[in-house]
């Protein structure tokens, strides 16, 4: 490798990465967390068959599964102005990762919820709580346990997509190496250090998913 | 105590239960004993609401309710009385054996937790299992979760439990520790309603058996009237095949 790449990569390695703590990971935390409790609501709402509420997820799932989510991106940030809505870039891809990820997700944890056996419910019932407080303490708990992994999947796949966000002129680290390779003209050797740091920031959220799982695992350990 | 009068209930196009009744004083434990099918754990089910009847009447507390027209606040004002017990336990799964007791307590019945967990203690010391207090159900054997589910019962301090077939999901060297907890529970004048398959339960520990057949009762007696002298041909005709087993 010669001289002047190096120092061009020494040199961008910072810059792009700092685009990851500013840009990738808030965005990709923010958009989770309410993805999550969006996801949690959606789920719930089925699995209790509430009337209206249930048949709206449905709607919302069907839409956002259904579509390609980089066109979700253009219509939010490319599209809502035509109708006089004007979001900002960062705002938008909020909105839009939350609002995507929140449909996988409640898929997710609706299935986690209904593989908890209906005796739970019932053992609930017979101590004397009500639906909600059983749900509460002893369902979704559970149900959690049991999306874990998948959830944390769905983070990292998440985590990755936002560099999607660059088409919607959000900086984060895709569009951070972009702005480099338009300047100095190595784009392989700048892809690949863009891609050392997705990589990095994914071990990270996999070693951060085996230490949750690790924590989770007491009450489905055998031994004592 | 608890009586309970014509209770009627279809799954689907099936009548499970053709008009039952049956009354339960305080203090008595009583066997419900019949073949598979016969509408008993049907039975014990309606009477704790985890299925709605479709006819019948219960008498608890000296108040009457229709089952039909009970309100969700009736229904948890009686569970709020009641324990039950299943045939597969049903523990919490993420809480430990002391959770398990507890959560009644502290969620349902805003007890304050140490409060709680003091009888929580005593309950499990009572089923044996004060050494397991911190353990999760999985990792406990099956008669240790049905005991635990015992405590978690016991905790409520319920006018009654119902035991629906306690013993029927344990390995043969397991059901003694659960049935001499029971035992252990009649003699201290418990009010029990279970439904078993355990004959010497039926015959040693339970003051009355009622025997079920097709979504009726067929004979209701003392325990050792029913089985030294029973009065229907049907009955006779379980005791003998059940003694050739």
């Amino acid at each position: 490798m010669n001289q002047r790449l190096w120092e061009i990569l020494v040199d961008s390695f910072p810059k792009i990465l700092v685009r990851g703590f500013t840009m990738t990971l808030p965005l990709t935390i923010i958009a989770f967390s309410l993805a999550m409790v969006l996801a949690v609501f959606m789920a719930l709402a089925q699995f209790a068959h509430v009337p209206v509420l249930k048949q709206l997820c449905r709607f919302h799932i069907w839409i956002f599964r259904g579509t390609p989510l980089l066109l979700q991106l253009y219509l939010v940030f490319y599209g809502l102005p035509n109708l006089g809505i004007i979001i900002d870039p960062f705002p938008a891809a909020v909105l839009v990762f939350s609002l995507n990820e929140g449909a996988y997700c409640a898929e997710i944890v609706r299935a986690a919820l209904e593989a908890v056996p209906a005796g739970q419910l019932e053992a609930g019932y017979c101590v004397g709580m009500s639906y909600l407080q059983t749900m509460r303490r002893i369902v979704l708990p559970q149900a959690m346990r049991t999306a874990f992994p998948s959830l944390a999947n769905s983070l990292i796949a998440m985590m990755k997509d936002t560099s999607l966000a660059s088409t919607i002129t959000v900086t984060e680290i895709l569009m951070a190496s972009q702005r480099i390779i338009a300047r100095v003209y190595e784009p392989m050797a700048l892809y690949m250090e863009a891609g050392l740091i997705y990589l990095m920031f994914s071990t990270v959220l996999t070693k951060l998913q085996k230490m949750g799982e690790r924590r989770l695992s007491a009450y489905t350990s055998k031994e004592g | 105590m608890v009586e309970i009068k014509g209770i009627k209930k279809s799954f689907g196009g099936t009548e499970v239960l053709k008009g039952v009744d049956i009354k339960v004083d305080q203090g008595d434990v009583v066997a419900i004993l019949g073949p598979s099918g016969s509408g008993k754990t049907t039975l014990l089910r309606c009477v704790n609401f985890l299925e709605k009847a479709q006819a019948g009447e219960l008498l608890f507390d000296g108040r009457a309710y229709d089952l039909q027209k009970i309100t969700k606040k009736e229904i948890a004002a009686i569970r709020r009385k009641t324990a039950f017990v299943f045939q597969n336990y049903n523990l919490f799964l993420n809480k430990t054996a002391l959770q398990n007791v507890t959560e009644g307590l502290v969620v349902a019945r805003k007890m304050p937790k140490a409060q709680a967990e003091d009888i929580g203690r005593r309950a499990l010391e009572k089923v044996g299992l004060s050494d397991r207090r911190d353990y999760y159900p999985s990792q406990l054997s099956g008669g240790q979760q049905q005991r635990v589910a015992i405590a978690r019962a016991l905790a409520v301090d319920p006018e009654i439990i119902y035991f629906d077939e306690p013993t029927s999901a344990l390995d043969p060297e397991l059901t003694g520790e659960v049935l001499s907890v029971m035992r252990q529970l009649a003699e201290e004048g418990m009010t029990m309603l279970v439904v078993t398959h355990e004959m010497g339960f039926a015959r040693n520990v339970s003051s009355k058996v009622v025997f079920m057949e097709d979504g009726r009762v067929v004979e209701e007696a003392p325990s050792r009237e029913f089985f030294e002298s029973p009065r229907s041909e049907r009955t006779k005709e379980f005791l003998r095949l059940i003694q050739n087993a």
